[in-house]
């Protein structure tokens, strides 16, 4: 994601967000050095997962519920312009895709 | 070595299945590649086989099945452990996202940075928001 902040950033606008359900302070101690350019977003209540359809339940092998992995494109107004979803955590779409997704939403 | 190979085998392969869901799952770096439970029940079901193969022309018949009874089980442990990590591990629950709505929900969420974040409608800027499994 990293790789194609810059163009999403200076020539569609977009800002990228990362958000998962442990809580900022764990997450800034975990992932404090492991260069994420982007904001990431700790949502322990599950706020944000909850209202997007997005929880695993049980999903956390160490107790808790976790967010299924997505993307969602939201644009100026609000509105979901694009949304990925998916069957296997450990796949998700590269970075061509997303950018090919978002210039075809923002052209 | 390839002696006790009947009773080696077998038990390097449980401690080695075992060992990942009862100590190893609880650290990321292991749980999620799972290296080194791998390595242990691949090195049980090698010297399993190996064992039954080469001991076989030399035991008796109560330990010919000993010898393929143990390997039995070290590679049994080793397709458990392997068809975990790599495929059931992967897969969600069924049923894709619940919500369907168009429009995005008006939230705030704190960043790792301390910043309190607005996300989704109301915010006024396009935004692609990266859900993640976290626990990392």
């Amino acid at each position: 994601m990293q790789t194609i902040q810059a163009e999403l950033e200076a020539t569609h606008g977009v800002q990228i967000l990362g958000v998962c359900a442990d809580a900022p302070d764990t997450l800034a101690t975990k992932l404090g050095k492991k260069g994420f350019t982007f904001p990431l977003l700790g949502d322990p209540e599950l706020k944000a997962i909850s209202a997007y359809g997005l929880r695993h339940e049980g999903g956390n092998p160490l107790g808790g519920d976790i967010a299924r992995p997505a993307l969602v494109l939201i644009d100026e107004a609000g509105k979901i312009r694009f949304r990925w979803l998916t069957d296997n955590w450990r796949v998700r779409p590269v970075a061509s895709d997303i950018l090919e997704a978002v210039k075809k939403e923002f052209p | 070595m390839f002696r006790h190979a009947w009773w080696l085998a077998p038990l390097i392969g449980i401690i080695g299945l075992l060992s990942y869901f009862l100590f190893f799952y609880q650290f990321p770096v292991l749980r999620d590649t799972a290296l080194l439970n791998v390595a242990i029940v691949v090195f049980a079901a090698v010297l399993g086989v190996l064992g039954l193969f080469r001991r076989w022309a030399y035991s008796i018949t109560s330990r010919k099945f000993a010898f393929l009874g143990g390997a039995l089980v070290a590679v049994g442990c080793m397709a458990l452990l392997l068809s975990y990590v790599f495929w059931t591990s992967y897969q969600l629950p069924d049923g894709e996202a619940t919500w369907e709505a168009d429009s995005a929900p008006a939230l705030s969420l704190r960043s790792t940075a301390g910043e309190t974040v607005a996300v989704g409608s109301g915010v006024g800027q396009r935004q692609l928001i990266s859900f993640y499994r976290g626990y990392w």
